[in-house]
């Protein structure tokens, strides 16, 4: 047991550890290592490797705190940060906080299905994002429809934009985050139906 | 009613029975005779059959008709989501009020309840599972079907255990687990969870569907201009370094000129104005009746399942004196011998308005008053409510089903078949509530009359308010009229796909024949019930001297039910189409299933009389012990005049009080 808990010390530690590794290497690597091609590659493959790896057994580690609504709201929070400030406004100044947030997303992507995943292994509120999310969906086009414009036409315009922001940041979060939380809300659904129903059924 | 000491036919069953009871009547030199509310229809369940038919069976009529959006979804997503929630209500039960299984601690606890759950005549198909908790809230009971809870203070259970091992308070504990016993025994337990679910789920689909639906209309509305407006090649041609081929394959999946041309003058009819109408009338109905139900109806529910709950302490102890403070809170001292038989001999002097103002005062209040209390275990029948509080409930009910079923999901099934819904929900509710009635040999024809003229003239008021409306505006201000109802009926059955026309060209003719047909509807619902709740008191009535019937005490209640259920079926099927013929002269009768639904009605009914004839000659009118004819009605505590033997004796509730 104590070997056990040392053993995941360790790697939390380690997880935090990649973490800062990941954040000083954005900010302090050469330009060289990021501009020149097969360098660059295989440094943003390490970035997001390593960070996936990182939130995978963080998460896992504090897995109690992500039982609860405050540890989902925090994924999403990230996410929509990591989102905005990739797609929704252009960081040319410094331009490493720009490749910070681009990597950002992956990770915090990956936290908000991990988190989704356990806060729906625990509650049975798989039903309450499978109806809500359509909602969400439905009201943002029309709102966004209204106030930006045809968005077709928007999005038309932006897919020959090359600095790869994008009026339609909000549908790209809205479609990273159903494609995280809907199939695992069906999932859960189903599951959690099937366990009311085998425990209604099961005489104990 | 009071009736002198009877004496039983010495056979060898009777010779306990009768002993036990020689020896209360040596303490009490009368006794009076109560109904046995166990053997009755149960109140809890009427008014839970009620609350969900109201809002189930308005969906699935509007599943089953003609409807302009697909309704059958949202039934199924009711009906399935509700007993899905009900299925896990018991776990954020636990969860809410931090629920656990009892420890060894409370072994003893458990054992009397084990013990109690099989003692005669409460007899528990399940023994309940006990849980504490350490919450400020007292006794408690909920569960499933097949899992059942008694929840319960931590102190309260210690007490509760300590006092189990003291003589004297053994049996004040005992009491109170019977008492939350009796809510499994009589099943408003998981009624009272379906019905709670029920109602919260109706809220939330419904609410659900309001925000979805404006957000999609407002969404077509404003992106489809745009859209149909939009040249697709233009839109292609915007994505840089699209090979030729993909483009041509791309634009074959737009529609063709003339389609988008059919589609932008399909567009422009939608008003946005129209698509708000159509969606608030046809949900917005849904929740205000929920929550009206939720606020007036349900809590009526939480009190009379407690009224049973005492009910069945004192017919557990069989004396209701020494029960009354250990379930009800109240003194000993308070009490004198005589008080319950004061009460149960004292006519109520307590008002309609004093009734209903302190239901006003405690709108949340899960038990009746004391004094309430105490009148309904002195005389059972009140539990029943006089025809009045029957007719209210039932009069405001099918008022909400009115409101209900003229929106526009059920308004083509409505419009088809006005008066199946309502009229069948008052007539199995009316024969059912006749039963205790007929029981207590009480005037069934007055009670009848009385009730259904009520209910009927509640509906009939509501119509002449709303057609002296209709009146005014025509005369007075009829340019606004045919305004409003072009905004209103005409432009929902427009939206809805019915009619194409918005416009009102003869508005006389449309008054006056609403009018007509409207009232000529409230004469024919009126005289209909009244000519088949006849034909049902007599059936009832009958069939209360069958004596010798084999089994009676389980079997004859359960004859009563059938017999209700085919009257329906009869009704529903066969009178009720045929008054409908009458009424607007449609040739529904023309249609196959119609016609094959009346002739099995008739061949139901038919068969059904035979039947109920030949077992009446059988077993009607003839002491069970003797044998004797036996002439007269039945009347609660009717007894043989040769053989004295008590006749129905499973009617009679037996404790003293």
């Amino acid at each position: 047991m104590t070997q056990h808990k040392s053993l995941s010390g360790w790697l939390t530690l380690l997880g935090w550890g990649l973490i800062l590794l990941d954040g000083l290497l954005i900010f302090f690597v050469p330009e060289s290592a990021l501009t020149t091609l097969p360098r660059g590659f295989v440094f943003v493959g390490w970035l997001i490797l390593t960070s996936l790896l990182a939130v995978s057994w963080l998460t896992f580690a504090y897995r109690s705190h992500f039982q609860s609504w405050l540890g989902w709201i925090f994924s999403l929070s990230l996410m929509v940060i990591s989102f905005f400030f990739t797609m929704g406004i252009t960081l040319q100044i410094p331009s490493r906080l720009s490749l910070f947030f681009a990597i950002l997303v992956f990770p915090a992507s990956w936290l908000l299905f991990l988190s989704t995943i356990i806060l729906l292994w625990h509650r049975d509120v798989g039903l309450l994002f499978l109806s809500w999310i359509p909602v969400l969906y439905v009201w943002s086009a029309f709102l966004a429809w209204r106030y930006q414009g045809n968005l077709i036409e928007l999005w038309l315009s932006n897919l020959n934009q090359a600095d790869g922001s994008s009026p339609l940041w909000w549908f790209s979060t809205l479609f990273c985050l159903s494609s995280c939380v809907l199939p695992i809300a069906v999932i859960s659904f189903l599951g959690h139906t099937v366990r009311l129903l085998v425990r209604e059924f099961r005489q104990d | 009613m009071l009736v002198g000491k009877r004496a039983r036919k010495l056979t060898g069953k009777n010779i306990f029975l009768m002993t036990a009871k020689l020896q209360r009547a040596e303490q009490k030199s009368e006794i009076l005779i109560k109904p046995n509310i166990f053997a009755l229809p149960n109140q809890t369940s009427i008014l839970f059959g009620l609350v969900v038919l109201a809002l189930l069976g308005a969906l699935v009529i509007g599943s089953i008709g003609r409807s302009p959006v697909l309704i059958w979804p949202l039934t199924l997503s009711l009906f399935l989501l509700t007993l899905r929630a009900f299925l896990s209500a018991p776990e954020r039960h636990m969860k809410r009020n931090g629920l656990k299984p009892a420890s060894t601690e409370f072994d003893d606890l458990m054992q009397t309840i084990t013990k109690l759950a099989s003692t005669s005549p409460l007899v528990l198909s399940l023994v309940p599972k006990l849980l504490v908790h350490d919450q400020t809230i007292g006794i408690f009971t909920f569960g499933t079907l097949r899992h059942w809870y008694i929840a319960i203070n931590r102190s309260d259970a210690q007490r509760l255990q300590n006092d189990l091992q003291n003589p004297v308070l053994s049996k004040v504990a005992e009491d109170v687990l019977i008492h939350e016993f009796y809510h499994f025994k009589t099943g408003d337990f998981w009624q009272m969870s379906y019905g709670e679910e029920l109602l919260r789920w109706t809220l939330i689909l419904t609410g659900w569907f309001i925000v979805f639906l404006l957000g999609f209309g407002f969404l077509l509305i404003i992106a489809g201009k745009d859209i149909l407006e939009s040249n697709p090649s233009a839109i292609l041609a915007q994505i840089v370094g699209l090979p030729p081929e993909t483009n041509d394959t791309l634009l074959k999946l737009f529609p063709s000129s003339s389609e988008m041309e059919a589609l932008r003058r399909e567009a422009a009819g939608i008003n946005l104005g129209l698509a708000v109408n159509f969606v608030m009338s046809a949900f917005l109905p849904f929740v205000l009746i929920s929550g009206v139900l939720w606020f007036f109806y349900w809590p009526k529910f939480w009190r009379l399942r407690e009224l049973y709950a005492d009910a069945g302490v004192v017919h557990t102890r069989g004396e209701a004196l020494s029960i009354v403070p250990n379930i009800m809170a109240i003194p000993l001292a308070y009490l004198r011998a005589d008080t319950l038989q004061r009460i149960a001999q004292t006519k109520s002097t307590e008002s309609i308005i004093s009734k209903w103002w302190y239901r006003v005062r405690h709108p949340r209040k899960y038990h009746y008053s004391p004094l309430m209390r105490l009148k309904c275990i002195a005389e059972p029948k009140l539990v029943f409510g006089s025809w009045v509080d029957t007719a209210v409930l039932l009069g405001t009910l099918t008022l909400l089903l009115d409101i209900l079923l003229v929106s526009p999901l059920t308004l083509l099934w409505v419009g088809q078949w006005p008066m199946h819904f309502t009229t069948i929900v008052i007539f199995v509710t009316v024969s059912l509530n006749l039963i205790p009635v007929l029981v207590q040999g009480q005037s069934g024809w007055s009670y009848m009359i009385k009730s259904v003229t009520l209910i009927v003239g509640l509906r009939f008021i509501w119509l002449l308010i709303s057609l002296a409306l209709l009146f005014s505006l025509f005369f007075f201000f009829p340019a606004f009229l045919s305004d409003i109802l072009a905004s209103g009926v005409a432009s929902t059955a427009h939206f809805a796909g019915y009619s194409t026309d918005l416009a009102f060209d003869d508005l006389s003719e449309f008054v006056f024949r609403a009018s007509i047909l409207n009232l000529a509807q409230v004469f024919i619902v009126f005289m209909t019930l009244l000519l088949s709740l006849t034909v049902m008191i007599t059936i009832l009535q009958r069939m209360l001297t069958w004596y010798s019937f084999p089994q009676a005490k389980h079997r004859l209640i359960k004859v009563a039910y059938w017999s209700i259920a085919i009257a329906t079926f009869g009704l529903g099927f066969t009178v009720l189409p045929l008054s409908t013929v009458l009424l607007l002269g449609t040739e529904i009768l023309h249609q196959p299933v119609v016609l094959i639904l009346a002739s099995a009605g008739v061949l139901v009914m038919t068969g059904s009389l035979m039947l109920f004839l030949k077992t009446h000659r059988q077993y009607s009118s003839r002491c069970l012990q003797c044998g004797t004819a036996i002439s007269g009605s039945y009347t609660l505590g009717k007894s043989c005049p040769a053989c004295d033997e008590v006749l129905n004796p499973w009617l009679i509730a037996e404790y003293k009080l």
